[in-house]
């Protein structure tokens, strides 16, 4: 048993996969509360793919992509709300028409420049090309999300609870809503390499929502959060090595489980509790 | 002062005044603008026309001041939190960056105990009753320690004891000076504990005690004739006006 979990990590390339996903897995795991909480699922999605434009653009003009992710990111939320409000049309079709707007953007930049970066590595990653580089920015964006959400964690809770509040009692809510938009826009940026930019929005939703059914505090649900996101990586990761198969796919297909799994479970324990002699 | 989204009028020469220490009513149906006026008084909005003072001030600049309960369909029940957490975020300006909510704050046990929610204090909020929840939210009001509290249709929903209980803190509050601002679409008789009652349909229909504006004449431009008339019986018999 033993021998099976350390044997892959004899391989330089899947210790670096491993410590970049799970540096990843950490940060998009705090988020996920925050967005499963104010209800931005959706919005995570669309970030995720509005990043490819700006991937795109940084390739062309040779600048580093992850400050065009970045850019993208944070662009394309400020962009869902103008649309929201200037069109008057509901938040989850601005989403959409953003969504796809920018991410059709990005495939046509991408498909004429023919880059050296692969389009199936960034939309659904690759741990065996997972450089040295990727694992400092997994890293660096880790700490500085951590910080950042540490230093202003009652103000992000009041906010994600009770926005009107928020406002009233002095909050800078809209400085809280955009710090919250950049750090989703770079752990989405630090997950490229690993899980890629579509599946980054399971480890961005999943654990949350995992954790929600469970957690009777913030606290907690932010702990058992991070601890599913932990557990998915290294189960998807193990399976993608002994079974061949994608291991981004695999992360993302572990979280899944792991939420129906507690799903079902959290039900069978209501409806047992119902029957016991005991009400709840 | 008037209020407009786009198009829509929302309030309409709305003009109405009340000294500190005061506990008022706006009373109107749905979508008659009340809560409009509510966010305005919390600074929220700004009127589109005339002018608005908060103990003197502009609204945004009373920030501090104004405590706020937004109506129970804007609250998202499922968030995993505690009671006593909920009342500690009343506080949170007082707590600087880099530190979690003051959970061990005497002010919030002691609005705990003001609202008689000690015991339910490590509860997730999702798990009390309706009144209970809107306690809560007293509560946190006056951990915050403001001197106006504006609450959203607190008694909508509640049973009847559960109402009389949250009005009877309000009460207190009220004794003890704060300005307690209400809105509500029910007409009941708690209506007469007010010191003012403003009954509103996108503009000001009448303003005053209690038993001065709530006349069948007033009531029926408000709500519309059919209405009314079960409601005044109703009053009439219980308060034992007239």
């Amino acid at each position: 048993m033993l021998d099976l979990l350390a044997e892959p990590l004899g391989y330089e390339f899947m210790r670096v996969a491993l410590i970049t996903t799970l540096l990843v897995a950490v940060t998009c795991c705090v988020l996920s509360s925050f967005v499963v909480l104010r209800g931005w699922s959706l919005l995570g999605d669309a970030i995720s793919h509005s990043v490819l434009p700006g991937i795109a653009i940084a390739l062309i003009l040779d600048f580093p992509y992850f400050i065009g992710a970045i850019l993208a990111g944070v662009g394309s939320s400020v962009l869902i709300g103008l649309v929201e409000s200037r069109a008057r049309i509901r938040n989850d079709t601005a989403i959409g028409v953003v969504m796809t707007g920018a991410f059709s953007a990005g495939l046509v930049i991408i498909s004429t420049i023919r880059p050296t970066v692969d389009i199936f590595h960034l939309l659904f990653g690759n741990p065996m090309s997972i450089s040295i580089q990727d694992l400092y920015l997994a890293a660096a964006v880790g700490g500085v999300a951590l910080l950042l959400i540490g230093s202003i964690l009652k103000e992000i809770v009041a906010y994600t609870f009770d926005p009107v509040f928020s406002k009233v009692v002095g909050v800078r809510t809209t400085v809280i809503h955009y710090i919250l938009m950049i750090l989703l826009s770079l752990s989405i940026v630090s997950a490229l390499s690993t899980v890629g930019i579509i599946l980054v929005v399971c480890l961005l939703v999943t654990p949350g929502a995992t954790a929600q059914l469970v957690a009777k505090n913030f606290t907690e649900m932010l702990a058992i959060s991070v601890a599913v996101g932990v557990t998915s990586v290294v189960a998807g990761l193990y399976l993608s090595y002994y079974i061949s198969i994608s291991s981004g796919g695999a992360i993302a297909a572990v979280a899944t489980l792991a939420f129906f799994v507690v799903m079902i479970w959290t039900n069978i324990r209501r409806a047992m509790r119902r029957q016991g002699p005991f009400k709840e | 002062m008037s209020l407009r989204y786009d198009t829509v009028k929302a309030l309409e020469d709305v003009s109405l005044d009340s000294p500190s220490g005061k506990m008022i009513a706006l009373i109107g149906p749905n979508g008659s603008g009340k809560t409009s006026l509510l966010r305005l008084l919390a600074g929220l909005l700004k009127p589109t026309a005339g002018t608005l003072r908060v103990l003197g001030r502009e609204p945004s600049k009373a920030r501090g001041l104004i405590s706020y309960t937004p109506q129970r369909e804007e609250v998202y029940w499922d968030y995993p939190i505690t009671v006593r957490e909920l009342v500690a975020m009343g506080g949170i300006r007082r707590r600087g960056l880099f530190r979690w909510l003051d959970l061990k704050d005497d002010k919030v046990s002691e609005a705990l105990s003001l609202v008689g929610l000690e015991e339910l204090a490590d509860r997730r909020l999702s798990e009390l009753s309706g009144g209970q929840q809107q306690r809560a939210f007293l509560a946190r009001a006056i951990c915050q320690g403001g001197e106006i509290y504006l609450l959203d249709e607190p008694i909508s929903g509640l049973d009847a004891p559960s109402e009389a209980k949250l009005l009877e803190i309000l009460s207190s509050l009220r004794d003890s000076g704060k300005t307690i601002v209400v809105s509500t679409h029910d007409i009941s008789a708690t209506l007469e504990l007010f010191n003012y009652v403003a009954l509103i349909k996108n503009r000001l229909i009448a303003y005053g005690p209690p038993q001065e504006v709530l006349t069948s004449e007033n009531l029926s431009k408000t709500y519309g004739e059919s209405i009314v008339a079960l409601h005044l019986d109703d009053i009439k018999r219980i308060a034992g006006w007239r």
